[in-house]
Order: structure tokens, then C-alpha cells, then sequence
């Protein structure tokens, strides 16, 4: 009964540094599902199993990464979804610097491609969001967790159990991928003539 | 350091996982090199622009009330002692007939035969053909249920969708507001605050029965309930409270969605599923 205090704000305390990560697993549901109705509930599920798993959580071991561990569990259970690379994506075919090439071709010889410049900051929310959405899973999901959350290759690696190696090399494809896609998306809206003609938006 | 080496290491630069002597060799050829600048800078803002142009979803406030609701009922059940270590006897004694015995003897004479003839009338004159067949078979099977130490509750989000399907039957006694339950500490095991169709439905039943197996209806009018396969949650773990149960199947009819739980051994909840609901 010594400890039971002591035990109980223990319990209050992993479970308000679990709830802190809400939003990143809401978020990660809704990128990966599509579906409100399905992120709520992946996220209500993977809160219930962390509960019934908070003991095997060791102290000092990454929070963040052990509750995407469990997200990405349930979420493979429920949907009965495999996340593999895809065979019949031909990202080799995809050249380095994909989009730093094509913008650079749009643009007048000698001009300098930026990053503080418009060039990249015209991409629109909703083609950065389709670009990444439209990624098959193996690779949306390593996106997300490097690119949106900052999640380290180690990190990542821990939560879809392959080696770091594996990480990187799926993470730079789905880089590539994800150039190209939104350089067809901004391209659609007419990215490129605007480019061409030097207008500004 | 020469552009390709760096290049190599392009990503592994912006995403910091170089360690020290590297990622200065690497700024310092930057520094020098105009055209791996150009590149390095592109790729970095190309990172920070889906960063920032990604819109981050918030959880929904409803969802994060259900979780920590959630998780202070099942704190309650934990700090809870189990009954079975306080009074395994008595417990035990309650476990097989539990339903009968907390009210006086006569009450279960009077009530297994009326079963029997309710079941027998149901069978012969009131059975109606498009009954789903989950329900039909759960109402056939209950007292089989009751003799192998299994307790049947019929619970649903909605009273009277139970009352619909039992009226017919005569055999609203599995109804949550029947004569059996008056009295007795039934209370809400569960609430599924985030079922599928984002509305509530309850568990309903007897707090302490070891046991326990329960049919569970929602009503999926509303719901995209063809997007689920249909026998998802099969076999899948579930927990009451602090006992374990299984969810055993969810079985969509018509609109509504059926699940048989209980916390009877993986197994032999599988047999009964696969005697009764599954085809």
C-alpha cells in the first residue's frame, strides 16, 4: 500500500505523456486511412491497447515511437493491410533531383533555383496533400514520420521493425516519388507556363 | 570532399543523421560549391514546404473524452480486488447458475420451464422467416448458453430494437428492462463510446460474472457498414473491463451490426460461432 500513491502518479504521468501525442496519431490515422470515421477510431483502439500495454513500456525508452508502434499495428490489423514497397513501382526510373530539375528547366537559363524563393513555396496545400495521400503505403508512412514527424531514422526503424538501412533507402524513394507526384499535380494547375512566362502568382 | 560524396549524402545531412566530422565536411563543401548549394537548399525547403503545407488533423474532442473516460473506468477495474481472490467460493458457486441464484429458487423453477415452453412456442408458431440469423440462433441457443456456464445479454444502443426482435418471440426476457433484472446490480460494463458509427451502444450485464458471453447489436443505419468485410474482429481480443473476453465475430445484417463476445476460452468461443453464426 507504501507505493500505491507513489504508483498512482506514476500512472497519471505516462498517461498525460501518452495523451500529448494524440494530434501526431490522429494525424497519422487520417493520412493513412483517408477516413475520419476510421482515424477516430484507430486512434480510440491504439489508446485502449496502450492502456492495457503501458506496463511493458520501458521507463526511458521513446514514447513517440512505441505509440506508433502500436498505431501501426492496429492499424495493419484492422484493415487487414499489408505495408510493403509496392513491386510495380518503378522508383529507380524516377531520376535524382527530379523536381530541382524540371523547375530548373522551366525557368530561364543561369536563374538560380531557390528555396526562399517563390519556386517551391507555390506548391499549393492540396497538391502537397494529394502528393503525399496518393503515396502507397510503405512510403506514405515513412514520410509522415520523417518529414511531418521529425521522427529520426532510428526511431523509424523501431517502428516498422526494419533496419535503419531498409529506413533510408524507402524514405529517399519516397522522396523521389513524392517530387514527381507533385510536380505532375502543380503541373496540371498550370505550374509550369506560369513559370515559363515569369508570372508571379 | 567531392559533389558526389556530398550528394550521396544529401538526405542524411538534412535529416541530421550524420554525426559531427561528416556534416561539417559536408556544410563546408556547400559552402564552396554553388551547384550542390543550389541542390542542398532545394531539397531542404522541398522537406520544410511539405512540412508546413501539410494541414495536421486534430483529434476531435469527443475522442479524446472517450479515451480518458475510457481509461479511468478501466483504472477503476484495476484498483478494483478481484472477487474471485476475496471470495472464490461464493464466486464460483454463483458461476454457474449466477442468474438464477441471486433471486429465490422458485424464481428459476418457475423460469426454466416457462423458457422451455416461450422456446418451444417461439419454435413452433412465432419464428418469422427473415429473422437474421444471429439473432434467431442466440435466442435458440440461449439456455444452452445458461447450462454451459455462458450468460447470454442481448444488449443494444437501442431498447427498443431489442424489443422489436424479441416481441415476435415472446422472449423479451433477454431484453435489458426485463422482470429478471429488476433488483439486481446490473450495470454498464462497457460503454462503446467509439463504435463504428461514431454513436454509442452499451454492454449491458452483471458485474463479477466470470463467464460471460454477450451478443451485441448496433445500429448501422447511417453507417457505411459495407466497407467493413464481413467477418471482421474475428477471433480478435477484446476485454471487459478487466476480464478478458473475445470478440469473436461482427456480422452485419441488413443495416445492423452483430457481435458475438465472451469470455470463455478463444475456443470454445469459436466453436459456438462457427455452430451458430458463421455459415
Amino acid at each position: 500500500m507504501k507505493d500505491f500513491g507513489n504508483q498512482e502518479s506514476k500512472i497519471k504521468e505516462f498517461e498525460a505523456a501518452a495523451l500529448e501525442h494524440i494530434d501526431s496519431l490522429f494525424n497519422f490515422g487520417m493520412r493513412m486511412t483517408g477516413n475520419r470515421e476510421a482515424a477516430e477510431d484507430l486512434v480510440q483502439e491504439t489508446y485502449l491497447k496502450v492502456h492495457r500495454f503501458s506496463h511493458t513500456f520501458k521507463d526511458g525508452s521513446n514514447l513517440k515511437a512505441w505509440l506508433f508502434k502500436i498505431l501501426r499495428n492496429t492499424f495493419i490489423n484492422t484493415f487487414r493491410k499489408k505495408i510493403k514497397e509496392p513491386k510495380s513501382v518503378h522508383y529507380d526510373e524516377v531520376e535524382d533531383f527530379y523536381l530541382f530539375n524540371k523547375i530548373k528547366t522551366a525557368k530561364k537559363e543561369g536563374d538560380y533555383v531557390s528555396g526562399e524563393s517563390s519556386d517551391v513555396y507555390e506548391f499549393l496545400e492540396d497538391e502537397v496533400k494529394n502528393a503525399v495521400n496518393g503515396l502507397p503505403l510503405a512510403f506514405r508512412e515513412v514520410v509522415l514520420y520523417s518529414d511531418i514527424e521529425d521522427l529520426s531514422y532510428g526511431e523509424i526503424s523501431e517502428i516498422v521493425g526494419c533496419p535503419i538501412g531498409t529506413v533510408k533507402s524507402r524514405l529517399f524513394r519516397a522522396r523521389k516519388l513524392l517530387w514527381k507526384s507533385l510536380w505532375n499535380y502543380a503541373n496540371e494547375r498550370g505550374y509550369l507556363k506560369e513559370r515559363q512566362e515569369g508570372k508571379e502568382i | 570532399m567531392t559533389c558526389k560524396e556530398a550528394i550521396e549524402q544529401l538526405h542524411e545531412f538534412l535529416d541530421k543523421e550524420l554525426d559531427d566530422t561528416i556534416y561539417s565536411k559536408i556544410r563546408q563543401h556547400i559552402d564552396m560549391c554553388h551547384k550542390c548549394c543550389e541542390k542542398f537548399e532545394f531539397e531542404q525547403s522541398l522537406m520544410k514546404v511539405v512540412r508546413e503545407k501539410s494541414q495536421r488533423h486534430k483529434t476531435p474532442q469527443h475522442v479524446l473524452q472517450s479515451i480518458v473516460s475510457q481509461w479511468a473506468e478501466l483504472n477503476e477495474e484495476r484498483s478494483k480486488p478481484e472477487p474471485v481472490a476475496v471470495e472464490p467460493v461464493a464466486v464460483h458457486g454463483k458461476g454457474i447458475f449466477g442468474f438464477f441464484t441471486l433471486k429465490p429458487a422458485y424464481t428459476m423453477a418457475v423460469l426454466l420451464p416457462m423458457t422451455i415452453i416461450g422456446l418451444a412456442a417461439y419454435l413452433a408458431f412465432f419464428r418469422p422467416a427473415e429473422y437474421s440469423p444471429i439473432v434467431k440462433v442466440a435466442a435458440e441457443r440461449h439456455d444452452s448458453f445458461v447450462n454451459n456456464n455462458m450468460h447470454l445479454d442481448l444488449v443494444s444502443s437501442d431498447r427498443n430494437e431489442i424489443r422489436r426482435h424479441f416481441e415476435n418471440s415472446q422472449r423479451s426476457n433477454f431484453a435489458v428492462d426485463v422482470p429478471e433484472c429488476n433488483g439486481r446490480e446490473m450495470e454498464l460494463l462497457g460503454c462503446k463510446k467509439y463504435s463504428r458509427d461514431g454513436k454509442k451502444s452499451a454492454y449491458v450485464g452483471f458485474r463479477g460474472r466470470q463467464n460471460k458471453i454477450s451478443l451485441e447489436m448496433v445500429d448501422g443505419s447511417g453507417m457505411n457498414i459495407d466497407k467493413f468485410p464481413h467477418e471482421f474482429y474475428k477471433g480478435r481480443s477484446y476485454y471487459f473491463g478487466k476480464y478478458k473476453g473475445y470478440n469473436v465475430v461482427i456480422w452485419k445484417h441488413g443495416n445492423t451490426l452483430y457481435s458475438l463476445t465472451s469470455t470463455v476460452d478463444r475456443e470454445g468461443l469459436m466453436r459456438v460461432a462457427s455452430e451458430t453464426i458463421l455459415p
